[in-house]
Parts: structure tokens; C-alpha cells; sequence
């Protein structure tokens, strides 16, 4: 098991207990009954619920003093949010967060041991999703490039740079796998504002944040230059992974590229 | 999927788009009353941080942008969320600033006259926007054209206390409308949603659920308004002394009369059967008694038409006496009697037709007005001064031909203009044409070459000089109302006023009106009011009323000699003057006065009334330069101390309107019905027109048989279906259902 990159075997610990990591998330869609008819009318928007996964580790120990700087070590790789990866699936990362240990004792003796110990807690994915290890970086241009997705919608964030003079509108389009326009979102620099061929614009798709940041690492809110269409959710539902046939993204001028990871529900 | 925004104005205030926020719950509305609101549960994000005063723009699925104010925000330590409350952009109108006057460099708030509904968004409520920070805000669709009176108190109202008492006074229905990224417009509609689709409600199809409770809280039958309580007086304002136009008199039996309102507002019967019993009273005291009535043409019929004459003005009142109403009433049903409280609406009736001089036969002609001083109509913005070209054609004649003048100018009879051989008197209220020309009669021969260019003249010092007033106090009139312009009074006139002799002076005479007495009651006095205002172009030289002695003296009771203007209520079927009030203020040199007159008279009997008027006379020193405008003139019966002037309107028909829209709107019981429903146009993620729900439109209850008004929407920030409708069967506001009805 790799917590935020390091193996949590270098640090004496092994893990013995796992569950729910293969288990996905459960997908809600909330439904309205309608007195008189048969059946309901399902809500237009589903919900996915948190993945919870207890884990078990243990450790052996020489000392006292050896099974607390073993739990000091255990807590401060278990501390904020994680980013943890199972041995089985290596390509894959889950994001979450930690709840307290829980220390139990190992042998039903009378006798005080400090052979072992044994810990458990639980690790919880509030987002419900596991994502690619690697992230993927498209470079986007006037004409679609393919954005192959996994199997839960992805966030993303575009950095768009080119000079850019003001009143200037560019456009980000979505494809689906049929090369229909999805969603097309227009950015536009308002009057009296630009940027320089050093600069660029982020776009970051999923918290709905655009901005500037320039060659001298300045990050600027500009939020205001988004000026049209719906912001841009890089959806599953318009690929078709067993054609091989993908979303694509496209944009009207400019340099660009998007970084995003694949998320899956498994 | 429903998006929110953080601006830091409305759009189309120049709010710029500072970031987006994420929302976990909550929900936003719109209510027919206006007061709509939204109220949101965010993850605070340091990136975009609400501030108070920001604005939430609200994107649903279909596309719909709606904006709120961010007027509070609260925070909950326990999940570190906040709670933003946003209110609609018709907030902002009660906190933009009073609605003023600045004139002479003097701020005035207790602005108020008669406006048309459109004129008084246009030229009171919607000034000063750019001082205020509200040039966001446009006139939009104004439905109501009848003429409404309102006049703020003296400490002021907001531009939405203003919109609430025209929405009072008209019964129509206010709402600010996005006309997108441009402004925001103030419609005042006969009814919001009216082109909405009814969308029916039922089980099979969108309810979910539903609950209805019926009361009578509401109900009335009978309903007195109580309109405005004048300075002084104990007794507010009530209907009876309300004036109705007569119309078309059919030659035989049945005698059907349509009564209108002599402004074009809502007629006076609504109800079948309304007023059966009571009387019509007319202009010559006489009483006829109202034996049926039909609201479709708001019509009475009388079993005998004389006395009736059509076009003449009929008051309706209680009985044969004359005894005024006090409630408008239901009739043929069991009486259940409510009090609505009017406080800005007024009662008083002027007797006098055109007492505010807006109607003529020309631009100078004065209707309804016995002229035997050959006075006119002057606009209030009139320039006061003249460029003119003409001539005699060289040779001495009283015929000055003008080739050149201002358009359809008008030139009054005494004024006095600059020609080569001098100053040449004007004989005879002339207007040019279209084209400027035209022949003014002036009272003796001069000789003036053709082509010579022509002024009203500036000898002073001769008493020759000007009489045109630059400005006049505001009289809650329009900047272009009309008063009217007398010439000088040349008559010897002694004082007092009382004998026979006085009563055949020439003057201006009102219409006359007989007043059907009530002992110890209505009728018993009879006042009279007038604005006046003397300018007097004497560079040195005062201008008032002589004593004995020739001196100018401001005691009435010294005057022996009358030279400023008089107010008289006289009795023209005896000629006898009942009452007078003269002006005794003196008008310093080069100065300009201004007057209000006012007198009663006790009454003994029913009696034919009016009021004359008489300018001012020459100066002592005979100079001519005195200028006279009667700027308005009322008559009535009480009570003593009303606001002036009252114009033309009979205000009373306000309160019979208003009165009347309420018992149609209260002939529904109180049924509150809660609605929880999905909204199947959202449902789809594009608009259905058959299934969308619009504010103010109706919506068919299939269970309950019952169609309902959309009072209130409240949708779901999180779930667009989740919709919830607020909707009455009866309308919250109880003038809600005057457009359709009366």
C-alpha cells in the first residue's frame, strides 16, 4: 500500500486487512413517486456516495519505545487528505481522508507483550472515485483532440496561453464521440485587459476558477473573462471506449493544454 | 443544472463576474409581491469571498438569469459553511434615495399632483437615477392611463414607496423586469403572468401532494375606504364626493345611463344591482332615484331623464336628501363590513369645471368659463420673451401684420409691444398660426414699417413693460399646465365688493353649480380657493390696494380703493355676491407675488352658485404693467382645510375604485392552498410551454376543481425539480383582479 507515494512497507508496517476497495461507490438517483401512476420519475442529477474502506496494519516491535515512534510514524503518514495506492493496482490512486487509529491488542494473554500491534482505521473517499495514477496532458489545438476518459466524469484544468489582446473571444468546445458540439464555452479579455504571449490563462474546469497567471508566477482572479456557454465537464457518457471512440476538446486560437486524471467508479 | 454566481453589481450596472460559488443547498424565489428572495448555503472558497452588497446571479438549466443582492451572510463554525440571503434588484429601489425636487437651489420631498401612471415613472419616480447610482433602471410596460393623484409627505418617499402607492391608486401590479444585461424595467401591469399558460395540476399527472384550507378572514361585502385626513380636520376622506360623467340618454323608456369616469378610471358599478335605491344627484340640486344597475356598461336606469343631460357630471349619493355614501356595497348578499385604510387617496370634489384651465377650445380659449375680459390660457413654461417681424405696411393702423413670428405664439390682450414709433397696446388675445403669421389689433394706430422687428416692449418707466411671469410656484401641476393670463383691470372699482353694481363688473366666471342644502350638514357652507400670482414691472413703484387717502395700505379694512386681484362666490340667480376675499399683500417694485384667496359662504337654502375672479387694476401712477395669472380656482363643501388645488379630478371616484376592487377581490373566501408538485418543464432540462409555471399565471387544481393564481415560486438550487408553488385562489393583493373586471 503507498500512502502519497511512499510504501508503507519501508516504514515496518504491513497491511493485513482490507476492505471495500473494490467495492464502488454507490450511485443515487433520488425518484419521485406521483400519486395515481405507476412507477416514479427519477431526478434529473444522480449523487455518489463516499467509498469508505477499512484497513487493518501491523507491525512488529522490540520495545515500548519502539511501538510509539511506529504509531508517531503511522499517524503522520495517515494525517489530511491522501493519496493512496493498493499493491494490486498499481496505475490507480484514491483520494481520502483518514479517521483515528484504533489500537488492538494482538494475544489473548495475561501476560503483557509488545511482540506486535495491531491498528486499524478507516479510510474514506468522499469523492466515491479512483483516478489514474498518472495524470494525462493533452495539448489542445483548432482542431479536436481526443480526451479518452475513464468511467466517472473528470475535472480538469486548461492552460491557455498565446498573446491576447483585449475584446478578443476564444472558444473551448466539447465534442462527443460522434464529433457533435457538446458544450462550447466562450473567453473573452474585456476591454482594457490582455495577455502577453508569456502569460496564460488557467481554466480550471471542475472548481470554476479562471485565472491569470503571468511569467513572473502573479496569479490574478479573472473570473470575469468567462463571458458565455456552460463550463466544461469532461463526461464518460459522451465516449465510446469499446469503438475506441472518444470526447474531444478543441479550441478556436491560441496555445493550449488540458491536464486531467481519469476517474473510475471501480 | 443550476449555476451561482458572485458579481460585484447587477450586469447591467457594470458588475464585473467574480468567481463561481459552490452551493449545497438552498433555494430562491419570486413572489408577485415583489418580494423576492434567495437563500443559500455555500463551501466558503477564499477565491471567492461574498461580501455584502455583492450580487448573486442565478443561471437555471433553461438558461434564466435571475440576480439577488447579497443582503446578509451568516456562518456556521460547526461545518464551516455560510448562509448568504439575497433579496431582489426591487430592494434597491427603497434604498437608492428619496424621491426630490430641487428648485431654486431648495430640495422639496413632498413632491405630489395628478399624473397619468406613465408620467409619474417617467417625471417623478425615475429622476436624479445617475446621482443616485440607479441609472440602471428604465420606464418598462405601463398598462393603467387614467390620471391618479399622489403626493408625498413632506419627509419623503423612496422610489418604492412612490411605486407602491401608484400600484394603490391604480390597482395594478408592480414588478421589475431583466431586460438582460442592459437595465432593469419598472413594469406596472394590469396583471403579472397574464400571458402565462394555466398549467394544470393534478394526481396522474405533476402532484405530489396537496393541501387546501378555506376561512373567511377576507371575505367582505361591504367595504368603507378611508382615504386622507387633511391638516386640521378629524374625518378622513370618504367616497361621497365622488362625480360621475352621464352618458348617452335614450329617448324612451327603459332609461339605461352609463356612468363613466369623467378621466377615463374605472367606472362607479360593478356589481348588478349596485347603487339600486340610492340617487343620482345633479348639478341643478335635483335627486333621482336609481331603480336598477348593470355592470357591463356600468349603467344606471331611472324611471324619468329630466333634469339628466348627457356629458353633464352626477354625483351618486345615498337618498333623495342627498345624504353622502359612505361603502361601496355587494348587493343581495348577507353583510359582512371591512375598513380599508387609504391614508394618501383624497375625497374632495371641485366644483367648477376646469379648475385647473387644461381644456379649451383652442390653446387660449378657456371652457367651461365666462371670459368678459378677453383673458387666455398660458402655458406655464411660456417664454417670456418675444422675437417677431412685421409691419402696417409703413401707414398708421391698428392692424400690426406679423410675417415672423414663434409658431402658434400666443399675444395677450394688454401687452405691450416694442414697435418703431414706441409701444403699441395690444386690443385682443391673438395667435399666430403654424407658420408664425398673423394680424394683431392693437388698440390705437401705429406706424411700423413691414419687416421691422418686433418685441414685447421694456418701457418700465412709461408703464409700458413686460407682464409674463418667468416661473410659478408648482401647484402640483405639469411644467406645461396652463393658467390663465388676465389682462388689466380698468374698471373703478370701490371697496367693498358687496352691491349689485360690483356684481355686474366684468370678470372671469366659473360654471355655475347648485348646492342641494343639508341643514347642519353638507351644503351649509360652500368655499372657495384660487392661486393667484401679480407681477408687477414697476422699476420703483409698489402696487397695492389705496386707503383713503391714496396710500397703498396691506389692511383690507382700510382699502377704499380695490387695485389687486378678487376672489368672489356669487349667486347668479339673484345676482348677489354670497362671499369675496381680496388680495392685500402689496408687490414690491419689479416683483412678483404670489397668492392663495380663499372665502366661504353660509347657506341658507339650496343655492346656484360660482366664483369670479378680477385681476389687478392699473398702477396709481396708471402705469399698465401689472401682470395677473389665475393659476387654478376650486369651489366645494368641505372640509375646510383641504390640500390646493384639487384640480379637476373628483377624487372621491379613488376611493369608489378602489373600494370596488376590493369587493371583487374579496368575494372568494380565504383559501390557502400549499402545492407540492414536480415541475415537469424543468424535468426535461428544456422548457415545456404546457408545463411551465409562471409567476401570476394561473394553474388549473384538477382534484379540487379550483383555478388558481401563482403567488409565489420557490425552486431548489440543488434539485431544479424540486419546485415549490405557492398559489391562493383568492389574490394576495386585493387589487389584484381589478383589470379584469372593472
Amino acid at each position: 500500500m503507498w500512502i502519497n507515494g511512499r510504501d508503507l512497507d519501508d516504514d515496518g508496517w504491513t497491511l493485513t486487512g482490507l476492505a471495500g476497495w473494490m467495492a464502488g461507490a454507490s450511485v443515487q438517483r433520488g425518484v419521485t413517486a406521483l400519486q395515481n401512476i405507476g412507477g416514479v420519475v427519477p431526478n434529473s442529477q444522480y449523487t455518489v456516495d463516499q467509498r469508505t474502506m477499512p484497513v487493518t496494519f501491523e507491525r512488529s516491535l522490540t520495545s515500548i519505545t519502539d511501538r510509539d515512534a511506529a504509531l508517531y510514524t503511522l499517524q503522520d503518514r495517515l494525517r489530511g487528505l491522501l493519496w493512496v495506492r493498493f499493491d494490486d493496482a498499481p496505475a490507480r490512486v484514491v483520494r481520502c481522508i483518514a479517521t483515528p487509529l484504533v489500537v488492538e491488542p494482538m494475544a489473548e494473554v495475561t501476560v503483557f507483550s509488545v511482540a506486535a500491534i495491531r491498528v486499524r482505521c478507516t479510510l474514506i473517499a468522499y469523492d466515491g472515485a479512483s483516478y489514474d495514477t498518472e495524470p494525462q496532458v493533452r495539448a489542445l489545438a483548432t482542431t479536436p483532440v481526443e480526451i479518452p476518459l475513464g468511467t466517472l466524469p473528470s475535472g480538469g484544468i486548461v492552460t491557455w496561453g498565446g498573446a491576447w489582446t483585449a475584446t478578443t473571444a476564444r472558444t473551448l468546445i466539447l465534442r462527443d464521440a460522434g464529433g457533435v458540439a457538446r458544450t462550447t464555452m466562450t473567453v473573452t479579455a474585456p476591454s482594457g485587459e490582455s495577455l502577453a504571449s508569456t502569460d496564460f490563462l488557467e481554466i480550471d474546469l471542475l472548481r470554476r476558477y479562471v485565472t491569470k497567471v503571468t511569467s513572473a508566477g502573479v496569479r490574478t482572479n479573472e473570473y470575469d473573462w468567462y463571458t458565455s456557454g456552460d463550463w466544461i465537464t469532461l463526461d464518460p457518457a459522451y465516449q465510446d471506449r469499446a469503438a475506441t471512440r472518444y470526447a474531444t476538446l478543441e479550441i478556436s486560437a491560441g496555445t493550449a493544454q488540458i491536464t486531467y486524471r481519469k476517474a473510475y467508479a471501480l | 443544472m443550476t449555476t451561482v454566481e458572485l458579481w460585484s453589481d447587477w450586469e447591467c450596472n457594470g458588475g464585473d463576474a467574480l468567481g463561481s460559488l459552490t452551493v449545497i443547498g438552498g433555494s430562491y424565489g419570486f413572489e408577485v409581491d415583489g418580494s423576492d428572495q434567495c437563500d443559500l448555503t455555500i463551501v466558503p472558497d477564499t477565491r471567492t469571498t461574498p461580501a455584502l452588497r455583492d450580487v448573486l446571479r442565478i443561471v437555471d438549466g433553461t438558461g434564466v438569469v435571475t440576480e439577488y443582492r447579497v443582503q446578509s451572510i451568516g456562518r456556521t463554525l460547526a461545518d464551516g459553511t455560510r448562509t448568504i440571503k439575497g433579496l431582489s434588484p426591487l430592494a434597491d429601489l427603497a434604498t437608492l434615495g428619496l424621491v426630490r425636487s430641487v428648485t431654486g437651489g431648495v430640495t422639496t420631498y413632498a413632491v405630489g399632483g395628478t399624473y397619468t401612471p406613465a408620467d409619474c415613472v417617467d417625471d417623478v419616480i425615475l429622476t436624479n437615477l445617475a446621482a443616485d447610482g440607479g441609472s440602471w433602471l428604465a420606464a418598462g410596460t405601463i398598462d393603467p392611463t387614467a390620471a391618479v393623484n399622489i403626493t408625498a409627505p413632506s419627509a419623503g418617499w423612496t422610489r418604492l414607496q412612490w411605486l407602491r402607492a401608484l400600484e394603490d391608486a391604480t390597482g395594478a401590479e408592480l414588478r421589475l423586469r431583466r431586460n438582460g444585461g442592459t437595465s432593469y424595467l419598472v413594469d406596472l401591469v394590469d396583471r403579472i403572468g397574464a400571458s402565462g399558460a394555466t398549467v394544470r395540476i393534478g394526481r396522474g399527472q405533476n402532484l405530489v401532494n396537496l393541501s387546501a384550507a378555506e376561512n373567511d378572514g377576507e371575505l367582505a361585502t361591504a367595504i368603507t375606504v378611508q382615504g386622507l385626513t387633511p391638516e386640521g380636520e378629524t374625518t378622513p376622506a370618504m367616497i361621497g364626493e365622488n362625480a360621475w360623467t352621464l352618458g348617452a340618454i335614450p329617448g324612451s323608456a327603459p332609461y339605461w345611463i352609463p356612468l363613466t369616469d369623467p378621466d377615463g378610471g374605472a367606472a362607479p358599478v360593478v356589481f348588478d344591482d349596485q347603487f339600486v335605491g340610492n340617487y343620482l344627484l345633479t348639478k341643478t340640486a335635483t335627486t333621482v332615484e336609481i331603480t336598477d344597475s348593470r355592470a357591463s356598461d356600468s349603467a344606471v336606469l331611472v324611471a324619468a331623464t329630466a333634469g339628466l343631460t348627457a356629458g353633464d357630471l352626477v354625483q351618486l349619493v345615498a337618498d333623495a336628501s342627498a345624504t353622502r355614501l359612505t361603502e361601496v356595497t355587494v348587493p343581495n348578499v348577507r353583510r359582512l363590513h371591512r375598513v380599508d385604510s387609504a391614508p394618501t387617496l383624497r375625497g374632495e370634489r371641485n366644483l367648477v369645471l376646469n379648475g385647473v384651465f387644461a381644456r379649451g377650445a383652442s390653446d387660449y380659449a378657456i371652457a367651461d368659463v365666462t371670459n368678459s375680459i378677453d383673458a387666455g390660457r398660458y402655458r406655464r413654461d411660456t417664454a417670456t420673451t418675444l422675437s417677431m417681424t412685421g409691419g402696417t405696411g409703413g401707414v398708421p393702423s391698428t392692424n400690426l401684420v406679423i410675417t415672423a413670428g414663434p409658431a402658434n405664439a400666443i399675444i395677450y390682450k394688454d401687452e405691450f409691444l416694442s414697435v418703431s414709433s414706441g409701444s403699441a397696446r395690444v386690443a385682443a388675445t391673438t395667435q399666430l398660426s403654424g407658420s408664425g403669421t398673423g394680424t394683431i389689433v392693437l388698440t390705437a394706430n401705429a406706424t411700423v414699417a413691414n419687416g421691422t422687428a418686433i418685441t414685447l416692449s421694456t418701457n418700465v418707466a412709461g408703464g409700458y413693460g413686460p407682464t409674463r411671469i418667468a416661473a410659478f410656484p408648482d401647484d402640483s401641476q405639469p411644467a406645461d399646465g396652463h393658467v390663465v393670463k388676465c389682462p388689466i383691470d380698468v374698471t373703478t372699482h370701490a371697496w367693498p365688493h358687496s352691491t349689485s353694481t360690483h356684481y355686474a363688473y366684468a370678470g372671469l366666471h366659473s360654471s355655475t353649480y347648485t348646492v342641494k342644502r343639508i341643514a347642519g350638514g353638507i351644503g351649509e357652507y360652500v368655499y372657495a380657493a384660487a392661486g393667484v400670482s401679480v407681477y408687477n414691472n414697476q422699476s420703483a413703484a409698489e402696487h397695492g390696494n389705496q386707503n383713503g387717502s391714496s396710500v397703498i395700505t396691506d389692511t383690507v379694512s382700510e382699502v377704499v380703493t380695490r387695485r389687486l386681484p378678487l376672489l368672489r362666490i356669487d349667486k347668479p340667480s339673484t345676482t348677489a355676491i354670497l362671499a369675496s376675499v381680496l388680495a392685500a399683500q402689496r408687490v414690491p417694485a419689479a416683483s412678483t407675488v404670489h397668492y392663495e384667496l380663499s372665502t366661504s359662504a353660509l347657506l341658507s337654502a339650496d343655492t346656484d352658485i360660482r366664483v369670479s375672479f378680477y385681476p389687478a387694476r392699473a398702477a396709481i401712477s396708471g402705469a399698465l404693467g401689472i401682470g395677473t395669472y389665475l393659476r387654478w380656482w376650486m369651489l366645494w363643501l368641505g372640509p375646510e382645510a383641504v390640500p390646493v388645488p384639487c384640480g379637476d379630478r373628483p377624487h372621491a371616484n379613488d376611493l369608489v375604485a378602489r373600494g370596488n376592487r376590493g369587493l371583487l377581490a374579496r368575494q372568494l373566501t380565504a383559501n390557502n392552498i400549499t402545492v407540492s408538485m414536480l415541475d415537469l418543464a424543468r424535468l426535461t432540462g428544456h422548457s415545456v410551454t404546457r408545463e411551465t409555471l409562471t409567476l401570476g399565471a394561473e394553474v388549473e387544481l384538477v382534484d379540487l376543481g379550483v383555478t388558481a393564481r401563482v403567488m409565489g415560486l420557490q425552486c431548489d438550487v440543488t434539485n431544479p425539480q424540486n419546485t415549490r408553488v405557492v398559489i391562493d385562489s383568492r389574490p394576495k393583493r386585493l387589487v389584484q383582479f381589478l383589470a379584469e373586471n372593472v
